[in-house]
């Protein structure tokens, strides 16, 4: 039997372990023994959540005829500490009767009043926070997620860094009230799924002048007529990162401090029609029933819905590019002419079985001082296109131009390869890049550990042809 | 050469580090600010395996802010991301057993090293019940029937 060492803890100690629990567990402790009754007024932050985890499977209205031992615990604790410092609180609750939320609200906009650093509500339900004056001259982070309704006439958090807005069902103008209650914002984060009644509207403009980091993700599948207009005007950004569907027009103005820019953008339908080799393949029967009036090889079809151009246009100054493998479609369907990237340093890009790489020589032709490419998996769907598995062999082409391959040019030294698991599409991507990137002075290629075919797959690639004497290749 | 200061353990043990890795304890900072390090700190109530990972953990954040530091230029971008792998570090770090982390946790705190006091707290009761506190921790209930329903009823809701 081991001796009891942290009931001998001084207090502030135990103070700083109870701020690291729920506040329900925290104040539960108080049954243990007599030196725990009294240790709650030691916490200086609180979290409570009115359901416990099975509640939040289940059917919420069960709960909710119980909330009042709830509301009498958050009562009594914000009451302990009254007198205290508050320096975090977090809650997650279901709608209030009406009396009870102005009281628990007090609460909170006294704590945000006394040196509050940081909040987060989450809304199991539908509520509406009503204020005439939103605001605390020391709240550095706040976090509003779930059905929250804003109804506020002004925000002002004049220290504010850090704002998520998750899942929120606010309109345009309390969200633009929102970020521009926010002098000094720094950080940004939107997510949005499709569980709404108002209009997709966080983060599809996003207009600040401080913002730094931007991190936003919209998975609205069943709304494309909400994906108009984005546009980003945020000219102190220097990390975006989005992901969505392609909108009918992306925008970006005064983006030129931005440095990284990690882009998944989505199309809303699937290209496979679209590919050359289509045309090129079939000779001149026709075959595809949904093209009965296109008889020219110039391929009138359809226009895919969404335009990067403004975007792409817009991001020219940074140095490092991620894009998702629905990116890179995107890239080649709704981008008129691609800029030159000119600071470029670093691209990666992933893959997928079912998406093209079309845009690569387009993109690898754009960026002239490519330092590193990274590569998350050579497998992709085959079109017939430069940059695909028969990379730069331009094959069928019926003009019969020979395309200058893009690799010839291209300046990479570092090739970084993951996910390789050496199916002979890859093995042939490989050999084709070892066979044309001049200037390649490393290789790194990554293959599962567990693959029984490592060895035999780390030999097939050493014994590739290497155009470029200094080339090092490197197993991970 | 950066300057070295010798920590010795309870059990005599001697371990030799930067001055700079040092001086992420508090308490060791004002000790090289009163110039009385010299020959060697004894730590007697820290045992050398504590030693070695509050060592282990001084030397990472240090190795962290200086890279932070470096690129100062980037930080803005990288700030966050350089954080994550912090925390993520920090989280392996803590992964030992109940003695060590309470050891590690009354070392930060003697030794005045917030963020590991604060790391080492957080892990303590961590996604535990009040019944697995009170077995983990030894602790033996001091009420008598009577008082324990009434602090159950003082604080209801915490027992539902």
């Amino acid at each position: 039997m081991g001796s009891d060492q942290i009931s001998r803890l001084p207090d502030e100690i135990l103070g700083i372990i109870l701020s690291s629990v729920p506040t329900k567990t925290a104040a539960s402790t108080s049954v243990l023994s007599k030196r725990w009754r009294n240790l709650l007024c030691l916490v200086d932050s609180l979290s409570f959540d009115e359901l416990n985890d099975e509640e939040k499977e289940e059917d919420q209205e069960d709960a909710m005829s119980s909330s009042q031992p709830f509301h009498d615990f958050m009562e009594k604790t914000f009451a302990l500490l009254s007198n205290s410092p508050i320096k975090k609180v977090s809650l997650s609750h279901l709608p209030f009767h009406y009396s009870d939320h102005s009281r628990v609200y007090s609460w909170i906009y006294t704590a945000m009043d006394r040196g509050l650093l940081e909040l987060r509500l989450h809304a199991y339900a539908c509520i509406l926070l009503k204020r005439e004056l939103l605001t605390s001259n020391t709240l550095v982070k706040l976090t509003l997620s779930g059905e929250y309704c804003l109804e506020v006439k002004r925000v002002y958090f004049p220290v504010l860094k850090s704002l998520s807005l998750e899942f929120l069902e606010l309109d345009y103008p309390d969200y633009h009230r929102l970020l521009d209650g926010c002098p000094t914002l720094e950080e940004l984060f939107v997510a949005d799924d499709d569980d709404h009644s108002n209009p997709l509207c966080c983060g599809a403009v996003v207009k600040s002048e401080s913002l730094k980091r931007l991190v936003v993700s919209i998975d609205l599948p069943d709304s494309q007529e909400d994906h108009n207009s984005m546009l980003l005007d945020t000219p102190s950004l220097v990390y975006l990162k989005y992901t969505s569907y392609v909108f009918k027009e992306h925008d970006a103005v005064g983006l030129d401090l931005l440095v990284e820019a990690r882009l998944d953008l989505s199309l809303w339908e699937s290209t496979s029609d679209y590919d050359d080799d289509h045309d090129d393949d079939v000779d001149d029967e026709e075959e595809d029933d949904n093209e009965t009036d296109d008889d020219d090889d110039d391929e009138p079809k359809m226009p895919i819905f969404g335009d990067v151009t403004k975007l792409v246009v817009g991001i020219t100054n940074i140095t490092t590019l991620h894009l998702s493998a629905d990116s890179l479609e995107t890239f080649y369907f709704c981008c008129e002419s691609m800029p030159v990237f000119n600071n470029l340093l670093n691209l990666s890009i992933e893959s997928d079985k079912e998406k093209g790489w079309q845009v690569m020589p387009i993109l690898l032709k754009s960026c002239p001082k490519l330092h590193t490419f990274e590569i998350k998996g050579l497998v992709h769907r085959e079109t017939n296109k430069c940059g695909d598995a028969c990379a730069c062999i331009p094959g069928k082409h019926k003009e019969g131009v020979e395309e200058v391959c893009c690799l010839l040019t291209c300046q990479v030294k570092v090739l970084e390869i993951s996910d390789y698991i050496g199916s002979s599409q890859e093995l042939k991507q490989m050999r084709h890049f070892l066979g044309k990137l001049k200037f390649l002075e490393s290789v790194d290629v990554s293959i599962d550990a567990n693959n029984d075919n490592s060895e035999l797959l780390r030999n097939n690639l050493l014994t590739l042809p290497r155009i470029s004497s200094k080339c090092n290749i490197q197993f991970i | 050469m950066s300057k070295k200061i010798i920590f010795e353990s309870s059990e005599g043990e001697s371990f030799e580090v930067d001055e700079a890795v040092a001086l992420e304890c508090q308490t060791i900072k004002n000790m090289i600010e009163d110039d009385c390090t010299d020959g060697g700190i004894p730590l007697a109530n820290v045992n050398s395996a504590t030693l070695t990972k509050v060592i282990d953990y001084c030397k990472k954040h240090v190795e962290a802010a200086a890279a932070a530091e470096a690129n100062a230029g980037d930080k803005d971008i990288y700030g966050a991301n350089k954080d994550i792998e912090l925390k993520t570090w920090d989280e392996e770090f803590v992964k030992v057993d109940q003695p060590l982390l309470f050891d590690l946790m009354l070392a930060a705190n003697f030794l005045i090293i917030p963020g590991l006091l604060d790391l080492t707290c957080k892990t303590m009761m961590r996604g535990k019940t009040v019944l697995q506190i009170r077995e983990i921790f030894h602790i033996k209930k001091d009420y008598t029937d009577a008082e324990e329903a009434e602090v159950r009823k003082e604080n209801a809701w915490a027992f539902e």
